[in-house]
């Protein structure tokens, strides 16, 4: 694993694994890791929250343990659960063979033989010389405020309490990494907890070595077009506006179509890989295909 | 920088201390908490590169974008400033152990709500400034009838959601069952069950504060001040010429200053209206981030705009479908023989779930009672006095 000793020696390892962060990324990033501070991650769908979160796990050489939160989501989704099927029927094989009363039964109900471990105390569980884990809460505006609340409890102490086991403490304490899409106000603790970054999409050049760096050979002409074209639809007041994802889809399928230079007819066969709402659709194609392919190839 | 020198710690202090004084002083909220946090990252990052700095600071005190432009300039004031100015107004620099937690309020839930109770109205003189339409009331009269509104408290509009409780249904609560059993040396009853709790749906307020609005969007303000000082989440937006968000302002408790702090905010108060352009960016801006999904909206508007009929309709369109439900409020309603005939407000007619009146304390209290209403997206009547041809 190499040395993350400073921001340009984690910008130069998300590079090797074939993510360009900026400056300020890098920096929250390093900051991060080195203060065992979680990174918050807000902005715009398909920026590279998740994908940040993929690179660092494969930089630190530890396991990627995600969490995807929805709304409603608590303890028995997130932390541990008891395998309840397996713990009744090893109660109704006890009292079948008249066997153990009282606290005994409880001693063998609740130990690690039963124990389902959710996400995160999953990224709590890392011992001996295993890497350090990523741990990815993703989407945690889709969660309510009590899940929040857990989260915010664990994130302070890398320590959680089972009520029928103990505490379990973070021996390697992992990376944890919180993307918001901001579809609801985060409440301000866990913000402050965190080390704040809001990642927005990239400007032309960046977003093009990027799409080149994901897509080894592909033709940079192409890849400028495409990027040119993205960033136009992105000043339209779309319902959803591109994320650098579907740049990447985009340039990709034109490629495989064997496009050199785009023309409004290729756009617009293709759209539906870029814009995944029929109004969006509609709007570009009402705004005029031809300018926007015009402006594109002004960029090849 | 190693950090452990005496000087260096002093220096990162001071740094930290004087960041935040600065940043403070440019509106940012700057907790004691966070100082700390950030006087570590520059122990971590180091003094020497002001990017580094920068973005060390950025990464403590800045929790949305709507920041960063007062970050910016905080920032550079600082990092910029002339060296004289700074020994005269520095803070003291105390160094503690961080020992603060932040401790976060869980929200509670509550099942069942109780009867909606409104400040009911026990003098004749009040019923008569209950249902007196505000446009006819003297400035006096009018701030009696706003205080009535103010006093009024409201009922929870409660939804379901995917959290499970203890409840009664027909779903087993395993883990509730399996403690039990123990307790019975293994006797398994299975008595526990689940059901999913409730919770209070958003309320989104869409206010039209043009000039032909004045006397009704002040008490509607007020009554969404109302509404923000209870328990359900709630979003408050100002149309006029554009969209303003009034959310954060109106959550003092004390509701003159509420009110002024948000009619600071309007940069068009009693100017025009163009509802299909507000509309149009409320969806989004907001609305595609979620806001309005599941949400009670409120329009309250009189429907006269100089805007396009047809933006209005289709923005109308947009926002039906991700919301809840949608009630339009509206002060012309109340006069005998009103139809709505205004282009912008026939336009919008066929995506409203409730039609109501606005122009009386009543007719807001009935607004008040409506929101907190039932949960169910049933299809109405639309409520206006419409004589057949």
């Amino acid at each position: 694993m190499p040395v993350l000793d400073s921001p340009a020696a984690v910008r130069e390892a998300l590079l090797a694994e074939h993510y360009l962060a900026d400056d300020g990324l890098a920096t929250v990033a390093f900051l991060a890791i080195s203060m065992s501070r979680p990174l918050f991650l807000e902005g715009e769908p398909g920026a590279g929250k998740t994908e940040l979160a993929r690179a660092l796990a494969a930089v630190t050489g530890g396991e990627l343990i995600r969490l995807q939160c929805y709304e409603g989501i608590d303890v028995a989704q997130a932390l541990y659960e008891w395998d309840y099927s397996r713990q009744l029927l090893h109660l109704r094989a006890s009292e079948a063979r008249g066997a153990a009363r009282g606290a005994e039964i409880e001693d063998e109900i609740y130990t690690e033989r039963f124990l389902v471990r959710r996400p995160l105390l999953r990224a709590l569980s890392a011992t001996g010389d295993a890497a350090r884990p990523v741990l990815l809460i993703d989407e945690i505006d889709r969660a309510d405020d009590e899940f929040e609340a857990l989260l915010l409890e664990l994130l302070s102490e890398y320590a959680v309490s089972i009520p029928e086991l103990g505490t379990v403490r973070a021996t390697i304490r992992p990376i944890v990494v919180l993307t918001s899409n901001r579809t609801r106000d985060v409440h301000d603790a866990l913000k402050r907890r965190s080390l704040y970054h809001w990642i927005e999409h990239p400007e032309f050049d960046r977003e093009v070595a990027i799409v080149t760096i994901r897509l080894p050979g592909i033709d940079v002409g192409l890849v400028r077009q495409v990027t040119a074209a993205v960033h136009a639809m992105r000043e339209l007041a779309l319902y959803k506006p591109p994320g650098v994802a579907e740049t990447i889809d985009w340039t990709e399928a034109l490629s495989r179509l064997g496009t050199k230079v785009l023309d409004s007819e290729v756009v617009e066969a293709t759209l539906g890989v870029v814009l995944k709402y029929r109004e969006d659709a509609d709007l570009v194609v009402r705004e005029g295909l031809d300018e926007l392919t015009r402006r594109a190839t002004a960029r090849a | 920088m190693s950090g452990s020198d005496p000087d260096d710690r002093a220096l990162v202090a001071a740094v930290a201390t004087g960041l935040a004084y600065e940043l403070r002083k440019h509106g940012l909220s700057t907790p004691l908490s966070s100082i700390l946090i950030f006087a570590e990252a520059l122990a971590t990052v180091g003094l020497k590169e002001e990017q580094s700095v920068y973005w060390a600071g950025r990464s403590v005190f800045v929790h949305g974008p709507e920041d960063v432009a007062l970050y910016d300039m905080g920032f550079f004031s600082y990092w910029h400033a002339p060296a004289e100015a700074s020994d005269a107004d520095q803070p003291q620099v105390l160094v503690l152990a961080p020992t603060l937690s932040d401790a976060l309020p869980v929200v509670e839930d509550q099942l069942e709500g109780a009867e909606p109770e409104v400040a009911g109205a026990t003098f004749s003189a009040s019923e008569r400034l209950g249902r007196a339409d505000l446009a006819a009331l003297s400035d006096e009269e009018v701030n009696e009838a706003l205080a009535m509104i103010s006093a009024a408290r409201r009922m929870r509009n409660l939804k379901r959601t995917r959290r499970l409780a203890p409840g009664r249904s027909a779903r087993l609560d395993l883990r509730r069952n399996v403690a039990a059993a123990v307790k019975r040396d293994g006797e398994i009853l299975a008595e526990h069950r689940l059901a999913r709790r409730r919770r209070e749906r958003r309320i989104v307020v869409l206010c039209d504060v043009s000039g032909s609005m004045a006397s009704y969007s002040r008490a509607m303000l007020r009554l969404s001040h109302v509404l923000a000082q209870g328990s359900a989440p709630i979003e408050v937006f100002a149309v006029g010429t554009r969209l303003t968000r009034l959310t954060r302002r109106l959550q003092s408790h004390d509701a003159n200053l509420a009110l002024r702090d948000a009619a600071a905010a309007i940069p068009d108060f009693s100017g025009g209206t163009r509802l299909g352009d507000a509309l149009a960016e409320f969806n989004t801006t907001y609305g595609v981030r979620g806001i309005a999904r599941g949400a009670t909206v409120v329009i309250c508007s009189d429907g006269i705009d100089r805007g396009d009929p047809d933006r209005i309709a289709s923005e109308m369109g947009r926002l039906s479908r991700v919301a809840h439900r949608i009630l339009w409020v509206n002060p012309l309603a109340a006069s005998p023989g009103y139809r709505p005939l205004a282009r912008g407000m026939a336009a919008a007619l066929p995506f409203v779930d409730r039609f109501m009146p606005g122009e009386s304390v009543d007719a807001l209290f009935a607004v008040l009672a409506e929101i907190g209403g039932q949960s169910s997206r049933r299809p109405r009547v639309v409520a206006f006095a419409a004589p057949a041809a």
